[in-house]
């Protein structure tokens, strides 16, 4: 432990740290522009210079290791000089056009010219002036601006693993480009807009869209994955503007995905603003009243059993136990929040969780992925385990369709018998993950849809029990499922599942077709069949007039994630609460409380009328409610079933990332993204492109 | 003078046969596997004893370097790097050790590896030094062949294997850091220190890289003792040296001259005397381009060491005599200094990246005078803000030339910024 | 209007004209207030500052020595005829777009773009 002594306070460090490090422990802060915590140290701006004794010359804070007995100095007059110096020479050739930049307000080359720099520039030569460059549809560039932090090639290289970010040219020349100029293909490109301390890079969706400083910002969660990525989101007026990560060393880091960032804008388009009536065939504008008295006309004389519910990938988890708590008093008990049909066992809750939890992964020691692509299924957790491959070497063993996961995966092959021969240990596989201390399997939703799917999730728990992927003794759960939607987890924690007798979604679909069922209510399930729901009388409730609208008898317009305040439960079995950014538009309402409304209509008036007490409701349907923001560790069980197997390859989860649910198909820039990174029609492009 | 006895590049002027056979009779590869018998402290200590010093700039010294290198071979291998990636203006020795003398440097090269522990060792040549290269890897082909490098070197039980790698030609890659990190195959860009290349270097295994000229330098210190090294030349400024001259000379040449000789006895006996007589002597640098310049007066007593030339305010750096004659138009001279400073800047860091083209395009303006007075301590200050700031020496080096002309040419700066601005009113007058 | 005003205007005042609202303007007999007379305004109704037309505004304010004629309000095409605030009233001044002109809102880039089933 080092004890050294900066301006005059003496603090003692873990060794290994930096001066810099060791500067914010105490409070005090070294500028810096491309420093930053979780890249490698470039030490490339010269900013954080500070003095240090028996040094000539003045150090970067930011790369030296912090030594016994160093005496520094962050604002003597050495130190300030130097960093007067550093400023000026940004300064000269960055164009003073903070008026027109969308970083201005959150840009640290301004705020930090204001306090380090100088009060008059000494430069009278030709600036430099450097050509834009296509970095695709999400970034915008504007090179001129560029500093030369290199955090942008630096996030390309380490986080994302797309090393498609890179400088060219030496010196005054030295450029910042995409190889072969081609839009930066990663799902997590978003991130070099917020990393670029200056506005080279920033957002192409949000450009000239709004001051930071007009912004109201509300801390959120994502729903677009099942992550539940802590985000912030920034809206003005009814709008909301951007989405920008919120600090989450649990779940997300500092990054998001670049559908939680840029799917926003889907928000503004398709949207169900007043309910609507199907009358003659077509759907009518209604008001509320009108379309509940529709639902009670539907609904008379049909017995429960006729009823059913379906919860889609998005919808909270206040929602579906006010759906659940009307199904259960209408009688019903055929519900299902399993809209994909995925085989997921709702008894053993280990059974559907991502039990080493992500910042987890980071103590693991081998990784077998069955029937998952997360670097599509959930980017941010996959630079998880790229953290974990570059720190210590993670082998992953993958079954399942070949994919880029942007670290080495040895691809045992696409078949679910591969499984048997694992979890019998007769797989050279089997034998390495024996090997090591902290084994974990990642089971995908693409190998719990099959129908063979509950053997599937059988084998895995053999896999894990077997290969001692569970070990208790030393707090080590390596069984993991991998969701891929927002609201499965907590549909499964409030029992949203299929009652004694209920069906599940291919049964209701089944009924529904067969004329068995009478009614059904779809809460945001836009992923079903509904051409297979027969004469049926479909209730769609939901924000984004989908599949489900255009089916539906009456669709009811609810609120979309950030228009709510509600809870979801991630991957790991973490509940999470949003807040509301803005209210959700015309005639749309919270979703707990349109079914609030409704029941009373129906005459089983739920218990609960405030947030607070459906709060309190979910705390008593499952105790994991209390602790929002925190992970209970799931009891092991049983779970899965044993059955035959299927000889099919596994089919991918998500065919395309960038459009996965009702609003990032709404949205215009997932669009972009789809044309360019799926479709690949961004060649010969050039910057001069718009 | 040097002794002809005392000099150790015997046939740098390549007047003899390049050859194994007559680099053997000129005394090279001579009890070269007893050396290594005594052992890898012997070595480094007959070397740091020896007051040998880098000849490749910085004039650290090389057993000092070699004893920061692990004492014990761990898990990662050692290696050494020879920098002969000679690219400093003005400098032209280790290429002609590398055309003539490739023996010696190959000998130095096995007894540094057994000083270090080096196994592998890699020499970075200069992109240009094509023919060098070729000259390189004959001799190396030739040792091999009887059998003084690979897995027995020399006959000492020590393998050590001589790679010849050849740069694409970027000054900076001259940079120790920069030219490990040329060497892996990445963009020459030069390294943070800490950590230092003897702990993680190439590969990230402990490396050591030194000079050419230092490393053909060991065989004779060691055969003839470090104290006939220590005892020529001036204390701490020890033995030999090969001296570059260029410029306004009557005869360029290198040469291999006692440490400490003067630059006056160094110009009229080896070169000719200046173009013109001494008196028509305006400046030198002293040490290729990228130390300060000294003005006649300093050059008429000062001593080729790297402390004498310390005391001025200039430096030995690789000791290649830049001369300048009156003819010499010394703005324009220096301003084209910069602006190859400008050019080789690696771009990484602020202040040369930045710095280097600012100073530049001032001088541009000053070698014709259209600047403002005040604009000289503007240039000054601005080498002072990227002197010492920068991760390599480059950023010093690219300030050091401009600190040396406005320190002994101010006047002249002046003159041509007044006479400029007085024929600017005449025109409108 | 006070009963002091009321008084001294009764005593002191000197009734100068009235304009085309029925206000009534005064100027002190005899006394003078920092070198020059003292003009006042008897409001018709509230007091309302507005309803001063020009010409009387400039005299009040002692711009020009004497009341201008009636006829200067209406010397020249252009001029146009002096109303009173109507900040607050229906007749006031609403710009292109704004919704309590048209009662209908235009769209701008910040509205969502509603679900129309088809």
């Amino acid at each position: 432990m080092p004890k050294l002594t900066i301006d005059g306070i003496e603090v003692e460090v873990e060794a290994g740290l930096t001066i810099l490090q060791a500067c914010e422990k105490i409070g005090i802060e070294v500028p810096r522009f491309c420093y930053h915590e979780r890249l490698s140290i470039a030490g490339n701006c010269r900013m954080c210079l500070v003095d240090l004794e028996r040094s000539p010359k003045p150090v970067v804070a930011c790369a030296m290791p912090a030594a016994d007995g160093m005496i520094v100095r962050t604002n003597s007059e050495k130190a300030r000089k130097a960093r007067r110096g550093v400023m000026e020479f940004l300064l000269i050739n960055h164009p003073l056009d903070c008026p027109i930049c969308d970083q201005g307000g959150e840009c640290d080359l301004q705020d930090q010219a204001l306090f380090y720099g100088m009060d008059r520039g000494r430069y009278r030569e030709a600036r430099r002036a450097v050509p834009e460059k296509y970095m695709g549809p999400l970034i915008k560039t504007y090179m001129t601006r560029c500093i030369h932090c290199t955090r942008c090639v630096r996030f390309a290289t380490e986080v994302a693993g797309v090393p498609e970010i890179g400088a060219v040219g030496r010196g005054e020349r030295m450029e910042i480009i995409t190889s072969d100029n081609k839009a930066f293909g990663s799902e997590l490109s978003g991130n070099v807009i917020d990393l670029c301390p200056v506005g080279a890079l920033t957002s192409g969706p949000y450009s000239y869209a709004a001051r930071p400083w007009e912004l109201e910002k509300t801390q959120s969660i994502d729903v677009l994955d099942a992550l539940g990525s802590n985000i912030r989101v920034d809206s003005r007026g009814t709008e909301v503007k951007r989405v920008l990560p919120r600090t989450s060393e649990e779940i997300n880091e500092e990054w998001i995905s670049d559908k939680t960032r840029f799917a926003v804008d889907g928000l503004k388009r398709q949207r169900i603003d007043r309910p609507y009536v199907r009358v003659n065939g077509r759907l009518r504008p209604a008001t509320w009243g009108e379309a509940f008295t529709a639902i009670g006309r539907a609904l008379e004389g049909v017995s429960g059993s006729q009823i059913a519910a379906i919860a889609g990938d998005l919808a909270d988890c206040e929602s579906m136990l006010a759906l659940k708590d009307l199904m259960e008093a209408l009688g019903s008990p055929n519900l299902d929040c399993r809209q994909d049909g995925a085989k997921l066992d709702p008894s053993c809750r280990a059974g559907y969780l991502f039990n080493s939890t992500i910042a987890g992964v980071l103590a693991a020691d081998a990784c077998l992925m069955i029937g998952t692509n997360p670097r599509i299924e959930a980017p941010v957790l996959n630079a998880r385990i790229r953290k974990r491959w570059i720190r210590a070497g993670l082998p992953v063993f993958q079954i399942g369709p070949e994919a880029d996961l942007t670290y080495p995966a040895r691809h045992i092959g696409n078949d679910a018998g591969l499984l048997q021969a694992i979890a019998g240990g007769r797989h050279e596989v089997a034998k390495l993950l024996k090997g090591v201390e902290r084994p974990m399997l990642i089971l995908g939703q693409a190998a719990l849809r099959r129908p063979d799917g509950a053997a599937i999730l059988a084998l895995a728990r053999e896999i894990a029990e077997t290969l001692g992927m569970m070990k208790p003794d030393i707090g080590w759960n390596g069984f993991n499922v991998l969701h891929t939607a927002a609201a499965r987890v907590g549909g499964l924690d409030i029992g949203f599942v299929p009652g004694s007798g209920g069906l599940d979604t291919a049964g209701i679909i089944a009924a529904a077709g067969g004329g068995e069922i009478k009614v059904v209510y779809l809460l945001g399930a836009d992923e079903i069949d509904t051409s297979g729901l027969g004469s049926a009388f479909v209730i769609y409730q939901g924000h984004h007039g989908d599949a489900g609208a255009h089916r539906a008898d009456v669709v009811l317009p609810g609120a979309a994630y950030t228009e709510k305040a509600a809870t979801w439960v991630n991957t790991e079995g973490r509940p999470q609460r949003s807040n509301v950014a803005v209210l959700p538009p015309g005639e749309a309402r919270e979703d707990w409380k349109i079914l609030r409304a409704l029941s009373e209509v129906l005459g089983c008036r739920l218990p609960y009328d405030t947030l607070r007490q459906i709060a309190i409701r979910l705390r008593d349907v499952n105790p994991i409610f209390t602790e929002t923001g925190q992970v209970v560790p799931a009891a092991w069980g049983d779970f899965g079933a044993k059955g035959k197997l299927d000889a099919t390859p596994f089919v991918p989860a998500i065919s395309n990332f960038y459009m996965t649910d009702p609003i990032s198909r709404a949205s215009v820039t997932m669009a972009k993204c789809t044309e360019v990174f799926v479709a690949r029609r961004d060649e010969e492009r050039t910057g001069t492109h718009a | 003078m040097l002794r002809d006895k005392d000099r150790i590049f015997t046939n740098i002027y390549g007047l003899q046969d390049v050859s194994l056979e007559a680099a053997r009779r000129r005394g090279d590869w001579k009890g070269t596997a007893e050396f290594i018998a005594k052992g890898r402290s012997w070595l480094v200590d007959e070397v740091k004893n020896s007051g040998l010093r880098g000849r490749g700039g910085a004039g650290f010294s090389t057993g000092m370097k070699w004893s920061f290198m692990p004492k014990e071979i761990g898990d990662r291998p050692h290696y050494l790097v020879i920098n002969a990636d000679e690219g400093e203006p003005g400098t032209c020795k280790d290429r002609d050790i590398l055309r003539h003398e490739p023996h010696k440097l190959l000998e130095g090269i096995v007894l540094a590896c057994a000083a270090v522990g080096a196994h592998a060792c890699y020499v970075y040549t200069r992109g240009e030094f094509f023919r060098e290269a070729e000259a390189l890897q004959t001799a190396i082909d030739e040792a091999a062949a009887a059998g003084l490098l690979g897995k027995d070197a020399c006959g000492s039980g020590w393998a050590v294997d001589v790679h010849v790698h050849m740069g694409a030609g970027a000054y900076i890659c001259g940079e120790e850091s920069a030219l490990l990190e040329s060497l892996e195959g990445k963009k020459g860009m030069p390294r943070l220190k800490p950590p230092f290349p003897a702990n993680v270097g190439l590969f990230g295994c402990p490396t050591t890289v030194n000079n050419v000229e230092s490393i053909a330098s060991v065989p004779e210190i060691l055969r003839r003792g470090a104290t006939w090294f220590a005892g020529l030349g001036r204390p701490k400024n020890t033995g030999t040296k090969l001296f570059c001259i260029s410029g306004h000379v009557n005869a360029p040449c290198t040469v291999e001259e006692e440490m400490g000789v003067s630059l006056r006895e160094l110009i009229e006996t080896h070169c000719g005397g200046v173009r013109g007589g001494w008196d028509n002597l305006l400046a030198v640098i002293p040490g290729g381009s990228s130390v300060p310049v000294i003005p006649k007066s300093v050059c008429d007593s000062v001593r080729m060491d790297f402390d004498s030339l310390q005391e001025v305010k200039s430096g030995l750096g690789t000791a290649a005599v830049i001369v300048m004659d009156k003819s010499t138009d010394i703005v324009r001279a220096i301003t084209r200094l910069a602006r190859f400073y400008m050019h080789e800047s690696c771009g990484q860091c602020t202040p040369c990246r930045e710095g280097t083209g600012w100073m530049w395009r001032m001088l541009e303006r000053m070698s014709v005078g259209d600047a403002a007075l005040e604009e000289i301590d503007v240039l000054d200050d601005v080498t002072r803000q990227v002197e010492g700031h920068t991760i390599c020496a480059l950023g010093d080096a690219a300030a050091w030339p401009i600190q040396g002309l406005i320190r002994h040419f101010r006047p002249e700066l002046e003159r041509r910024i007044a006479a400029f601005h007085e024929s600017k009113t005449r025109k409108v007058a | 209007m006070s009963i002091g005003t009321r008084l001294y205007t009764l005593l002191r005042g000197e009734l100068v004209g009235t304009d085309s609202f029925g206000n009534r303007y005064y100027r002190s007999k005899g006394r003078r207030l920092h070198g020059r007379e003292r003009r006042w305004v008897l409001y018709k109704g509230d007091a309302e500052a507005t309803t001063v037309p020009a010409e009387w505004s400039a005299w009040l304010h002692h711009t020009a020595p004497q009341p201008l004629m009636e006829r200067a309000a209406q010397a020249r095409s252009w001029q146009k005829e002096q109303h009173p605030n109507r900040t607050g009233t229906p007749a006031a001044y609403r710009p292109s777009g704004s919704q309590l002109r048209t009662g209908v809102h235009a769209r701008t880039d910040s509205d969502y773009e509603p679900w129309i089933p088809e």
